[in-house]
């Protein structure tokens, strides 16, 4: 493939303990983008901003997006509350593009925008996205054992699509390994097990698209 | 949809049976301890009405099928 002509976006801002979650877990999303070619726009931390969001969403060769940041119905956030994409506002920039909103509602009314306005799909959360913080762990999100089933489920979504298969599809591979995680999670001896076994099953429910089910990344 | 006190009890006490240590992130809303997810229950907050959705819903996924 014409690898260098494909870029992936990714917003990885880092203000709090969530968002610090979620940029570090992103990092195997873009070691897997990169093996497969795709040219990595990345913007961590206080570049996630409107201006630098914008700018990148302008580029043809950007052709998946993921989005990690804070939410509402109509908003992605970036950098401490910046808005990066909003209903009524900038969806237009979404056109042709797939977009992975690791975000609270958005699914929903800006998901459903976005497709309106030309994304070829778009996956996201219809309500909060859940995973429980072991404190030992909290500078090292990485090894924190309770906060993983959560992030591998959701990163599955993310994988797949780079990977070339359909959003309906990444929905369903990531759905179907929750229901093993989750099994695996009532079995465990850990007193956190049942809590975390819930947060599997409400962020896989929480979980779909907007856009054709067979939208796929053209590379 | 409203909330029933028995909904409420049952979310307490899977909390309580919780560590003090654990913390839970809850989307846009931030970061909780467990006794802070315990007032925002008995308040019935919007995080807490949350909280016990999570709850109900994991505890009648376990509902056989008829």
């Amino acid at each position: 493939m014409p690898a260098d002509k494909f870029s992936f976006l990714i917003t990885r801002p880092d203000f709090d303990d969530t968002t610090a979650y979620c940029l570090a877990w992103s990092g195997q999303l873009i070691n897997e983008a990169n093996d497969r070619g795709f040219a990595i726009l990345d913007l961590r931390k206080e570049k996630a901003t409107l201006e630098e969001f914008e700018g990148r969403m302008k580029l043809p060769a950007v052709i998946f997006v993921m989005l990690n940041g804070h939410g509402t119905l109509f908003t992605v956030e970036g950098d401490k509350g910046s808005m990066l994409l909003e209903y009524g506002k900038n969806e237009h920039l979404t056109k042709g593009k797939i977009i992975f909103a690791r975000s609270r509602y958005s699914l929903e009314k800006l998901g459903g925008s976005c497709a309106q306005s030309g994304a070829l799909g778009y996956v996201g959360y219809s309500r909060p996205f859940f995973f429980v913080l072991d404190s030992a762990q909290g500078a090292h999100p990485l090894n924190d054992e309770l906060a993983k089933p959560c992030f591998i489920a959701s990163n599955l979504v993310a994988l797949s699509i780079i990977k070339g298969q359909a959003i309906s599809e990444a929905v369903r591979k990531s759905r179907e390994e929750s229901e093993k995680l989750k099994a695996h999670w009532q079995t465990r001896p850990e007193i956190e097990a049942p809590l975390v076994a819930s947060f599997i099953s409400w962020n896989s429910n929480c979980l779909d698209f907007c856009g054709s089910p067979e939208a796929k990344l053209q590379y | 949809m409203p909330i029933s006190d028995d909904e409420a009890k049952i979310t307490l006490e899977r909390l309580r049976y919780m560590p003090n240590t654990i913390r839970i992130s809850i989307g846009g809303y931030g970061t909780f301890t467990r006794d802070q997810l315990i007032n925002e229950v008995n308040n019935r907050s919007e995080i807490g009405a949350t909280i016990i959705e999570t709850q109900m819903s994991y505890v009648r996924s376990f509902k056989p099928k008829v």
